[in-house]
């Protein structure tokens, strides 16, 4: 580990888990390709709303929709941070 | 039994009147600290409440998104990270919503009925009906009845 990567957030590998689970398994679960707010935020209204467990639907499930949404927004966050940096870096 | 009488008597003489005897110098003491103690406990809230009163407006934001908080995770307590990384037994009754050692029979309908929930033609992951299927194959496999 250089002393570079320590200093700075680190930019999550797709592979990288953040809280228990990685931004791969993230997507896979709401059924995303890219990290576009609209259609993550469709999938998961509509993937939360089925597995309802009044409804019928399991908690469980409903669980890792949660945490998969939570983790695409982690991600969209630091995208938006580590952009924030790199536009205050000086021009060289 | 009246030696008895008299000396519990004598216990209890200790007990009321809180005057300091040899031998158990803290009771007058512990009881002044106490309420020094709670003096300094009220006067700290007091501050602590004129401080509030003067940040309320930032504040108000930030306990309103933790009441928000404890009541999403105390309530309903959503199962926390990712699935397993090899489908266990347990989970695999977790996905169906069914106990552990259900039957067949039991094992088939819960798997239809989520599995309709989440088909992948009406809009439901494929990832998520993969594992609902490998959760009824797992539970199915190693079921007894």
């Amino acid at each position: 580990m250089s002393a570079y990567s320590i200093r700075f957030a680190p930019l999550s590998a797709a592979e990288s888990r953040v809280a228990g689970i990685s931004l791969q398994e993230a997507k896979q679960i709401l059924n995303v390709s890219s990290l576009a707010p609209e259609e993550i935020q469709k999938n998961y209204e509509h993937l939360f709303k089925v597995n309802d467990k009044s409804l019928g639907g399991s908690f469980y499930v409903q669980s890792k929709v949660l945490r998969a949404k939570e983790r695409l927004d982690e991600e969209l966050r630091i995208q938006a941070q580590s952009q924030k940096e790199e536009e205050q870096k000086p021009e060289i | 039994m009246a030696e008895a009488g008299a000396s519990s008597e004598r216990l209890r003489y200790v007990e009321y009147s809180g005057r300091s005897r040899a031998g158990e110098p803290d009771v007058g003491r512990g009881l002044a600290g106490t309420m020094i103690a709670v003096g300094l406990g009220v006067a700290a809230v007091a501050f602590a409440g004129r401080y509030a009163f003067q940040l309320w407006k930032p504040l108000e934001q930030v306990i309103s998104e933790t009441a928000k908080k404890i009541s999403t995770s105390s309530l309903s307590s959503y199962y926390k990270g990712g699935f397993e990384q090899k489908m266990s037994r347990r989970e695999a009754s977790l996905i169906l919503g069914i106990s552990p050692s259900a039957s067949k029979a039991k094992i088939r309908t819960a798997h239809r009925r989520i599995m309709i929930l989440n088909h992948p033609d009406k809009g439901g992951s494929p990832y998520l009906a993969a594992k609902i299927n490998e959760a009824k194959d797992l539970l199915e496999s190693s079921t007894k009845n």
